[in-house]
């Protein structure tokens, strides 16, 4: 079953004190996840007791939100001596809202629920999914380092969300895009207002004309028919140091180790954490021989991955253009410029 | 679902980014990084982002232990406390309080490293104090305070990017500094020049404007060298020169037969590429020179770094924006560790302590006689435990029989010790020599402050609660200290803090609460200041810039027939020094779950010798089976190992041989023998 059951679009509004209101009972009732700006000024999405924890002024999230349905780290099952009647499933049941996603990190999500239910259905990721709804802000400003225009993942979204709030001139306009968006909306219907067509078209449109930094398809053939020289994949296998930070801020990138470990308090866990194919561990095979044969072809590797593999798989780009990578690197491998070089072919 | 994003300080090198801790349900569960932190800006290395799970193993040490009949016993703290107490007592009284040392760490607060070493001299009554920077950077105190009067790095990390030209001697950056490895990318990216002199051919060798991979052992010749190319073709800032410094003349004498011919064959490097180096550093301004254990971890450390001081000097590259001598730091609170002064020679603020006014003045603030006499090293204690003359040591927050140069010799010394008490989070070779073993608080179960490379002082704050019945180890301290009869009385960190300022003055202006979002770089004498973002600006700390003629000298133990090459060590990407944190990090062992050696192929081949091969490395003092790496990056005749394994522990090898100024050991060159296991 699909984690997002799409319905035709149902438009609405909400003005600015009442979107308030909404946060506030949302808040008593669920869990409210919701951008939060820290003491340092650093903005990531955190459980929220009261709307007015909430920033509403921000660009976009430092981590990704897909540490919400795959965690960092998550214990899987915890288990003591040999009887099978030890084991204690640790699965994650709670409902909660994430208000305030980018239409980047919703097609991020996208990606992922395409990903963890493709074959094999993965209860730990799709619990949590099937338990949220997701409210997301249309950004209204193109940021620098992004470029969903080109990854055709934003600003605003045609579908694929549960429900959406695009910023009019004095309040919202509201799109309502699934099942679980409905039920939401119809709980407190009260709060919303008259339908605001909004011309999404439109939007992209201008989006597009305004900031458009590479064309999807010629990227996707050139990377296909590999006509990229060598030296440019060895430049950026030089540059990256393996921190992996890039790999665990992207909100696509969905791989994880398992291992089995003892807690310091004695309990035995079978537990998951974001991993990440710039490590050499992650490739290389009991007797040592990686496949991978080195930084150029990891490299290589992973532009192909999230722009031809998974083009192909999910039509969709694997990257949606956030740029959190870019500002994670080390090594300052830039992905935006790095894409505008496969583009132009060298 | 209770998830916090708790802001904290890197627990690892001595760059000093800040991230959160993930907390959820009280569990640690991730990192994320700050983009507005002033070092680590949005970015982290493998280490930062693994961090969180390097304090969560199973086998931290959750109760005190007491060993019984030679086992350990789980007690209960009052007794433990009571019998370290009361043993620290009976030592002195029976031997003097010269009987007695401290070991504060480099990995712990500010905090606890201001009360360690109150804890010697106002309760034991000794200057026996000191820590793990005599294995790496003591040489840059004393070598930069006798050329420029302080002995810290003298730029900010930020500053590196916008250098024209970088100097990266004996410092392999991106894998032992990844977030300053990143400024030199990014200065290189912008146009700057690029130096880099290192016997392996690191990252930055691969894109760097000139290499040099010179000998292990040969640095001193090398920047001489360099020296005398500056001086020889007019290029040295006489303007600088004349009305900052003092002694070119003596420096001068020196260097005059340092000619590239000269030097070539005792550095190993074509004359013409030292030439050049010379020349780009000289004629791009301004220029930052950075180096690390590279040049400190040998015989001459305190000599090199008096090297580097005068080759900064002599282009008018120190007290300049973007420019300076700047010594990386390794640990997290190696710069914090010695401003609190666990060091021997110095009260809090680099204050001597054989100065009566000084004494008067800690005499006053403590309330207690204090002995004029500068104490012994960590290398000196180790020695005189060995002679019968130390009797009781309490080491917080370290592991020589891991990190210390030929651990052969460091264990005869403990095991002759009456009395040994050892703070730690996770089981070592030297807790388990220990009689007491005290459960320590790791960084994220405690607040206080780490003081980073660049002098920023910085809050750690607590995001879970400690493991066990374990305990920040400042309170451990203070409990001792109230046992032994001194009440140490503190609420909390900040108070302690407090103190601080009160008695350093170049910790005047610093309170927990002031670098609540952004850490203070201390001089910072008063509330209102602002903090030092680069030192020497108009005029050096002690006045003029002073230059030093320095020889060259060999390393204690040159090859010879029977031990034909030269064997250094090091740390790298994917570890941390003993490896106790790394060693426990999943993604970290993975990348590198077992030691070698790195070999030069020719020497390889030489050898019969393949790569992952198992072979045997020995010296005078010891042998390791390894597996051999063999590539191009060490140069020929020399061999390379990391230091972060406990089963193969490299410093069973290295040389017990130590600098005569800052009694640190050489690390970096010993005599050794490779030989391939059929």
């Amino acid at each position: 079953m699909a984690v997002v059951s799409k319905i035709e679009i149902k438009n609405a509004s909400i003005t600015k004190n009442n979107l308030f209101a909404l946060l506030e009972k949302i808040s008593k009732e669920k869990t409210l996840i919701a951008p939060v700006r820290s003491e340092l000024e650093d903005v990531n999405f955190l459980p929220v007791s009261e709307p007015k924890e909430i920033c509403f002024d921000y660009e976009n999230t430092t981590t990704s939100p897909k540490e919400f349905f795959f965690p960092q780290y998550q214990c899987m099952f915890s288990f003591s001596g040999a009887s099978n009647d030890n084991i204690e499933i640790k699965d994650d049941n709670e409902e909660i809202v994430l208000f305030g996603v980018r239409s980047c990190d919703v097609k991020g999500i996208e990606l992922l629920d395409k990903f963890y239910e493709r074959s094999f259905e993965d209860d730990y990721y799709l619990s949590k999914r099937k338990n949220s709804v997701i409210i997301s802000v249309a950004c209204s400003e193109l940021d620098e380092q992004c470029f969903c225009t080109s990854t055709e993942t934003g600003p605003v979204l045609e579908e694929g969300f549960d429900i959406q709030l695009i910023s009019t001139e004095n309040d919202y306009a509201v799109q309502v895009g699934s099942e679980k968006g409905l039920e939401l909306f119809e709980k407190y219907k009260s709060l919303f207002g008259p339908a605001v067509s909004v011309d999404i078209k439109g939007l992209l449109a201008d989006a597009k004309k305004q900031k458009t930094e590479f064309d999807l398809k010629k990227v996707y053939n050139n990377l296909k028919e590999e006509k990229v020289d060598e030296e440019f994949w060895e430049d950026m296998g030089e540059r990256c140091q393996s921190c992996g930070l890039c790999l665990f801020l992207c909100p696509t990138c969905s791989c994880y180790s398992v291992t089995d470990r003892v807690t310091p308090l004695g309990e035995s866990r079978r537990s998951r954490q974001w991993d990440a194919c710039y490590f050499r561990g992650f490739t290389r095979m009991a007797g040592g021989n990686d496949p991978v044969r080195g930084g150029a072809e990891m490299m290589k590797r992973k532009y192909h991955h999230k722009l031809v593999q998974q083009i192909d798989e999910f039509d969709m780009s694997g990257c949606v253009g956030c740029g959190r990578c870019s500002l994670a690197c080390v090594g300052n491998v830039n992905w935006l410029e790095n894409i505008i070089r496969i583009e132009r072919g060298r | 679902m209770k998830l916090e994003y708790i802001p904290t300080t890197c627990p690892y090198c001595g760059a000093g980014c800040g991230f959160y801790l993930k907390v959820k349900d009280g569990e640690l569960v991730g990192v994320a990084p700050s983009k507005t932190h002033p070092v680590s800006q949005g970015r982290l290395c493998v280490k930062g982002v693994t961090c969180w799970e390097s304090v969560i193993g199973g086998d931290r040490i959750k109760e005190p232990l007491v060993k019984k009949n030679g086992k350990f016993v789980e007690t209960s703290w009052d007794e433990a406390l009571d019998l370290v107490a009361k043993q620290f007592t009976k030592l002195k009284e029976k031997y003097g309080p010269d009987s007695l040392g401290v070991w504060g760490s480099a990995r712990c607060t500010n905090e606890l490293n201001y009360l360690a070493q109150k804890l010697a001299r106002a309760v034991f009554g000794t200057n026996n104090v000191d820590h793990c920077a005599r294995t790496c950077h003591s040489p840059t105190v004393a070598g930069l305070v006798r050329a420029f009067g302080s002995g810290a790095m003298t730029n900010s990390i930020d500053e590196i990017k916008d250098a024209a030209c970088i100097f990266a001697i004996g410092s392999n950056t991106p894998e032992a500094h990844p977030l300053i490895g990143w400024r030199v990318r990014t200065a290189k990216d912008k146009g700057a020049k690029l130096i880099v002199c290192d016997p392996r051919k690191i990252d930055t060798a691969k894109y760097a404007d000139v290499y040099i991979q010179h000998y292990p052992g040969t640095d001193i010749a090398l920047l001489n060298c360099m020296m005398n190319v500056i001086i020889s073709e007019g290029l040295e800032d006489k303007e600088y020169v004349k009305t900052r410094t003092e002694g070119l003349e003596e420096m001068k004498k020196v260097v005059e037969k340092y000619t590239p011919e000269y030097t070539s064959p005792i550095v190993g490097v074509d004359a013409e590429l030292i030439v050049k180096a010379a020349r780009l550093y000289a004629s791009c301004k301004p220029a930052s020179l950075l180096y690390t254990l590279g040049l400190t971890e040998h015989t001459v450390g305190t000599e090199n770094v008096m090297s580097v001081a005068n080759l900064a000097m002599l282009t008018g590259n120190v007290g300049v924006e973007s420019g300076g001598v700047n010594p990386l730091r390794g640990q997290n609170n190696v710069q914090g560790a010695c401003d609190m002064a666990a060091l021997p020679n110095f009260y809090v603020g680099y204050q001597k302590v054989d100065d009566p006014d000084i004494q008067a003045k800690f005499e006053k603030a403590w309330g207690v006689k204090l002995s004029p006499k500068p104490g012994l090293t960590t290398t000196d204690q180790v020695i005189q435990a060995k002679a019968g003359n130390i009797k009781g040591l309490y080491i917080i927050g370290e592991d020589p029989l891991t990190s210390d140069p030929n651990i052969t010799v460091v264990r005869e010394s403990l095991e002759k010790l009456e009395f040994l008490v050892v703070h730690e989070i996770y089981m070592s070779p030297t807790t388990e020599m220990a009689d007491v073993v005290l459960p320590g608080a790791s960084f994220a179960e405690k607040t206080g402050t780490f003081t980073n490379s660049e002098r920023r002082v910085q809050l750690i704050n607590k995001a879970i609660e400690p493991i066990g019945t374990s305990r920040p180890d400042w309170e451990i301290v203070c409990d001792v200290a109230t046992r032994m009869g001194y009440p140490f009385k503190y609420a909390s960190t900040d108070e302690v803090m407090d103190e601080i300022a009160e008695l350093a003055p170049i910790y005047g202006g610093i309170s927990h609460n002031r670098i609540r979002k952004v850490g203070l770089q201390w001089p910072c004498p008063d509330k209102s200041h602002p903090g030092t973002k680069y030192l020497h600006k108009g005029k050096f700390t002690r006045g003029l810039g002073k230059f030093h003629g320095i020889e060259d000298k060999p390393p204690a133990e040159v090859p010879d027939d029977e031990y034909p090459f030269i064997l250094s060590t090091g740390r790298m990407r994917f570890h941390y020094n003993d490896g106790t944190m790394s060693r426990r990090t999943h993604l970290l062992d993975r990348e590198f779950p077992f030691m070698f050696v790195e070999v030069n192929e020719k020497d390889a081949e030489k050898l019969g010798l393949k790569d992952v091969d198992d072979c045997c490395v020995s010296t005078r003092r010891g042998q390791l089976t390894v597996k051999a790496r063999v590539s191009d990056k060490v140069k020929e005749k020399v061999l390379w190992m990391p230091f972060h394994y406990t089963e193969a522990p490299a410093n069973l090898l290295t040389n017990d041989a130590f600098c005569p100024i800052a009694r640190t050991g050489e690390y970096k060159a010993c005599a050794a023998k490779l030989e391939k296991i059929s």
